[in-house]
């Protein structure tokens, strides 16, 4: 059973290089599967994935010292972890390719690593939520499956509340055409 | 039919929880392996310079010691005096002063304006 203490307690661990260790594994323990499912949804690739989190908890740890306590501890974790995920996308691109280019790619590999038995309406799901700009797609995570507020995904993405209002709402009409389309 | 509002949070691919506890643990272990590095070699960087710089610092001092050692003093006066003695010289006249004192005022100023580029090549 995990237990969990409060974002403050970990702050006081992880600023007192006596207990950094012992904070950041609490810290791990308590929001690594969250920041692992993320990334997984950015990369989409398991191994990505992997690697992914190995450089983001790596940069979690070496630059926990330059957290200013402007928000939330989770919040700049997923700001890290969004940053290394668009940076592994960006490495797989081709010259003047954008990262918004690799939609079947993804489609590719999130079908290749589904189980065969997969719902198809999920998969069509996700294959509608992959073919949307990586921007978008990432606000639309993180407002649909970690259900933070416009203002933490605001913090995230360094976009403003409105502009993340009206991309959701564009990105949800997007997904609800593209399943239409493909259900009819 | 499930509508998106319906579907579910679900990602279609499944990880199994000891394999994210795996994962994560093993992630951890890491990042903070490679956090100590890197706080070593933080701390380690600037003592090497200071090293570097020190080691260059003494090496300075031998060379200077060498070249001025009690030794080698005695060249470099006797190196000094001759200096001395030609720029004595210089100053005296010399064979070119008593060239330049015999000649007269117009063939003193044909040799001022004559440049070598005036020598005809062949």
């Amino acid at each position: 059973m995990k237990v969990e203490i409060s974002e403050q307690q970990l702050l006081e661990m992880l600023s007192d290089p006596q207990q950094r260790e012992q904070g950041f594994r609490q810290l791990m323990r308590q929001y690594g599967e969250a920041l692992y499912w993320h990334i997984r949804r950015i990369v989409v690739g398991h191994d990505d994935a992997e690697d992914v989190l190995q450089e983001t908890s790596i940069k979690i740890f070496s630059s926990i010292d330059s957290f200013k306590g402007e928000g939330k501890l989770t919040g700049w974790m997923y700001r890290i972890a969004t940053n290394e995920a668009l940076t592994h996308l960006r490495h797989q691109t081709k010259l003047f390719q954008s990262i918004d280019d690799l939609g079947d790619k993804l489609v590719s590999k999130m079908e290749a690593e589904s189980p065969a038995d997969s719902d198809q309406t999920e998969l069509l799901f996700q294959r509608a939520l992959l073919t949307l700009p990586t921007q978008q797609r990432i606000a639309f995570n993180l407002r649909y499956y970690d259900e933070l507020s416009y203002d933490e995904i605001a913090r995230i993405t360094g976009k403003n509340v409105g502009t993340l209002k009206t991309n959701y709402h564009y990105a949800t009409e997007k997904i609800k055409e593209y399943i239409k389309q493909y259900t009819t | 039919m499930k509508t998106i509002d319906y579907i579910g949070k679900k990602m279609p691919f499944k990880e199994s929880q000891d394999y994210l506890d795996e994962l994560i643990a093993q992630t951890t272990e890491k990042a903070i392996r490679e956090g100590r590095d890197g706080r070593r070699e933080v701390r380690v960087r600037p003592l090497m310079r200071y090293a570097a710089a020190a080691a260059i610092a003494v090496l300075l001092v031998f060379a200077g010691i060498t070249l001025w050692s009690p030794a080698s003093e005695g060249v470099v006066a006797e190196r000094s005096a001759d200096t001395i003695s030609t720029m004595t010289k210089t100053e005296g006249a010399g064979p070119v002063d008593e060239f330049l004192a015999g000649i007269s005022d117009d063939d003193a100023q044909l040799l001022a304006y004559y440049e070598i580029e005036d020598e005809v090549e062949y």
